[in-house]
């Protein structure tokens, strides 16, 4: 029965984790973008290195595809050596505002929910420290 | 656009006549054009897989891009989305907006004020054109314990006050609710789907 119980809550956790990574998605797909153009596979090797944020590969350009059309980015095919082209994705102006409006949601959000872990910490910590003893 | 010589190019292919399938309500331009992104991202995430040492490049790309089935969904609720929120056919609207009806409070809220917009805009606007079929009997008429846009059985001992202006402001009535609730389910369609409402979470958590 723990075992079950144990099982219910490892998927639920999962499931957490995985919509909060999904939530964040546009937020680290703008800010990627920021500084470079990138096609697809670029910006998902940025993600896994810079995030370890690992998607299955086929959802990033239905994304990518709805920041265009809420005009957050923009695209262009270019002809490269691999022969095949590729499509370049950049931010537009809007779309550098919404990174940086996101950005500020971001923070305050994190630090907000960071004060509320506090107390919690402190007593995982003290529990961790009094079962060292 | 030529596939690399070095991988199997077959489950490719296969992959993406499972997403063209899916893909069969978007127009012919669009649907290419997303074929031939992902044919190039899995034809070099392959060559990627083979120059690593993989045994089999192209099916461990496929399988990293995920269930095709469900790509082609994403993509077409995505062209669908966009549809929407650029059309103006409140049957349209009432239908997508009915669709995501059971998925919470506000959507379903949106569903009925939706219904309820639309239902004023043709009740208005068919009280205009009974007005032109029965005059005498289709008004505005204020009487004791009776207040009628539209058409009352009874006449006697009531005055009807719009007169000749009955039929433009019941057209001027049915334009402001048909206008005012395309305007209203279409922005809230564009928000819910936008990253814009992360920033009306801030509200409710700061």
């Amino acid at each position: 029965m723990y075992m079950a119980m144990a099982s219910k809550l490892a998927i639920r956790s999962e499931h957490w984790e995985a919509q909060l990574r999904k939530g964040c998605l546009d937020l680290v797909i703008l800010a990627v973008l920021w500084e470079r153009r990138l096609y697809g596979l670029e910006i998902l090797r940025e993600l896994e290195q810079a995030s370890g944020l690992a998607l299955a590969e086929g959802t990033l350009y239905p994304i990518l595809m709805r920041l265009k059309q809420d005009g957050l980015l923009k695209s262009e095919w270019v002809e490269a050596e691999a022969g095949h082209p590729r499509k370049y994705y950049w931010l537009t102006p809007a779309g550098q505002e919404r990174a940086i409006a996101m950005t500020n949601v971001w923070e305050d959000f994190s630090r907000s929910i960071a004060r509320l872990l506090v107390p919690m910490k402190r007593s995982t910590d003290e529990l961790t420290t009094t079962s060292k003893r | 656009m030529s596939s690399l010589p070095r991988v199997n190019a077959d489950p490719v292919s296969e992959y993406l006549n499972t997403v063209r399938a899916g893909l069969k309500k978007l127009g012919d331009a669009d649907r290419e054009e997303i074929l031939a992104e992902i044919r190039g991202h899995l034809l070099e995430r392959a060559e990627e897989f083979s120059s690593r040492g993989f045994s089999h490049p192209a099916e461990a790309a496929v399988a990293a891009m995920g269930d095709a089935t469900e790509v082609a969904r994403q993509f077409a609720e995505t062209t669908a989305r966009q549809k929407v929120s650029r059309s103006i056919a409140p049957w349209t609207l009432l239908r997508a907006v009915g669709r995501i009806a059971a998925t919470g409070a506000a959507s379903f809220i949106m569903f009925l004020v939706g219904v309820v917009g639309y239902c004023c805009a043709l009740a208005f606007g068919l009280v205009a054109i009974a007005k032109v079929l029965m005059p005498t009997k289709v008004g505005f008429w204020i009487g004791p314990h009776m207040l009628v846009w539209g058409m009352s059985q009874t006449t006697a001992g009531h005055r009807e006050l719009a007169g000749e202006y009955f039929i433009p402001i019941s057209l001027a009535i049915a334009f402001v609710f048909g206008s005012g609730t395309t305007l209203l389910l279409r922005t809230w369609m564009r928000s819910r789907f936008s990253v814009a409402n992360i920033l009306k979470a801030k509200k409710s958590v700061g």
